[in-house]
């Protein structure tokens, strides 16, 4: 009767730890989400050397814009920097007095593709525009980009060590389940010994017990991962911003999988060698 | 079927059997005597490798227990039925369960388990007790039943460690007429008991033990 209340336990410390498992999966799921949308907003400004001919500026945007990784290329002339300039520094045009000429570059606006984005593809295309003739300077949101890439390889980091952390957990958590039933029959054991049960015979219990806890345990982790997303989907109509954030629901039929093998490989393991 | 030579067994320091030799022939039935704390059970356990010696060896149906694999010894065991002194019935499973359990572990079918039980359960006369607990059985009673464990899988020799200590006079030669029955069969039974009861006028032979030595042997 009380090796049911110690089965209960586990299976719901189980649970629980495959909750945080799908917290830890859910979190690093929408890093990689996210930081696969940003690239939508990055633009890559090449500003051109001054006085190219009209034809040579034509033939290098067609050029661009036939890049795979390339979205859009707009021509920012030199005329067209210098209003945009002006209508920035509204009343206070006075600091452009003093020129006796326009000191703005021409340049392209280009935008990126954002499926097809990479941080290495893009630094490979900033390293083929650096070396045209045509290109005077080049100038992309790298801070933020390098942030989003060291923060995305951060949480990869700790997610990894989040589950690591779970999954010896789990082991442990059936580890111990296992010992503790595996003591409490100790007496029993000692005569299905002596009435000649091989080590598979005594062990085959436990491993039943032992994959159905990590099973059990699975399914309660479903149960309650799947009311961690609907919580979400709920809050998501109060606060829209949430509605952002995407589930990975396919991991859920494999709750019940993991447990039952970490289940199995937690009573090998408590199990050790049975001696005669 | 059985042989001792020159065995010594010790618990820490304190010698429970010294320089056993003896010889337990193929279908015989014999005893072994002694007051308590002679050494009795620990001789049989040396039988059924609950038990290993410090020196000398122990041959039991042709295997030397010093040089038999560990993964061997459940299938030495199948061939030695027990009678143990304390019974070992599992308080949690029913009088037909506990008998039947030594042949599931043998991989026997439902079916063929349900007879054999049936058939022993008949042998010690409690086949009205199948679906009882260990813990509603009399004395004599959980005797019997852990004789019908013993038996069940028909080894090829039955050790039984003071079968007939809760038992009266007439229950205790019932016992007997079970033994023999069983014997009759084939099977070499080997038993320790300070009843001389047991084996007064049977003609059989009998091994005394004391203080661990054997010393000596007679016929009842
Ligand atoms: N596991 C053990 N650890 C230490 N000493 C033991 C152990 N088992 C038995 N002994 C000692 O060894 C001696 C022989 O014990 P054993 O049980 O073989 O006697 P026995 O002849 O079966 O006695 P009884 O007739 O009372 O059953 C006793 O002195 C006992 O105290
Ligand atoms: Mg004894």
């Amino acid at each position: 009767m009380r090796e049911k209340w110690i089965n209960l336990l586990s299976v719901i410390t189980i649970g629980f730890a495959l909750l945080i498992l799908s917290i830890t999966v859910f979190t690093l799921y929408n890093v990689e989400l996210i930081a696969k949308r940003l690239p939508g907003k990055f633009t890559i400004m090449v500003y051109l050397k001054d006085g190219l001919p009209g034809n040579e500026i034509k033939h290098s945007e067609a050029l661009l814009k036939r890049d795979s990784l390339v979205k859009s290329v707009v021509y920012i002339s030199k005329e067209k920097a210098y209003r945009e300039l002006r209508h920035n520094l509204r009343g206070a045009e006075y600091i452009l007095e003093g020129l006796n000429e326009n000191p703005l570059s021409p340049s392209f606006e280009v935008k990126i593709k954002k499926d097809r984005f990479s941080m290495e593809k893009v630094e490979a295309l900033i390293n083929r525009l650096k070396s045209k003739p045509y290109v005077d300077d080049i100038d992309y949101g790298r801070q933020i980009l390098d942030f989003v890439q060291s923060f995305r390889t951060a949480m990869r980091a700790v997610g990894i060590f989040f589950s690591v952390l779970i999954f010896f957990a789990i082991i442990f958590v059936i580890y111990t389940t296992v010992k503790i039933l595996f003591y409490r029959r100790n007496e029993e054991i000692e005569t299905y010994k002596l009435l000649g049960a091989t080590a598979g015979f005594i062990r085959a219990p436990f491993l039943i017990e032992g994959g159905i806890i990590g099973f059990v345990g699975g399914i309660f982790g479903v149960v309650e991962s799947y009311t961690f997303y609907y919580v979400l989907v709920r809050l998501a109509e109060e606060f829209p911003l949430l509605k952002y954030l995407s589930f990975p629901v396919n991991m859920f039929g494999v709750m019940p999988i993991i447990g039952l093998l970490l289940g199995l490989f937690g009573t090998v393991v408590a199990l050790g060698r049975i001696k005669y | 079927m059985i042989t001792f030579n020159g065995v010594t067994k010790a618990y820490g320091n304190y010698r429970a059997l010294s320089d056993i030799s003896l010889n337990i022939r193929k279908g015989e039935m014999a005893f072994m005597t002694g007051p308590s704390g002679a050494g009795k059970t620990t001789l049989l356990k040396l039988i059924y490798l609950a038990e290993r010696p410090d020196t000398g060896n122990i041959i039991i149906a042709g295997y030397n227990t010093a040089t038999l694999k560990e993964k061997s010894v459940p299938f030495l065991r199948r061939n030695i039925g027990v009678v143990f002194q304390d019974f070992r019935l599992l308080h949690n499973k029913t009088v037909y369960d506990n008998i039947a359990l030594a042949l599931r572990i043998r991989g026997i079918a439902q079916g063929e388990i349900k007879n054999r039980v049936d058939n022993v359960l008949k042998l010690v006369g409690l086949r009205h007790k199948a679906e009882g607990y260990p813990l509603s059985l009399s004395g004599g009673e959980s005797q019997r039943i852990a004789i019908a464990r013993a038996v069940v899988g028909e080894p090829t020799v039955l050790l039984a460690d003071e079968p007939t200590g809760n038992l009266d006079y007439d229950n205790s030669i019932s016992i007997m007429d079970i033994f023999r029955e069983i014997n009759a069969k084939g099977t070499t039974i080997f038993i320790g008991t300070h009843n001389h009861d047991l084996f007064r006028n049977t003609g059989l032979r009998i091994l005394k033990l004391n203080e661990g030595s054997l010393a000596g042997e007679g016929v009842g």
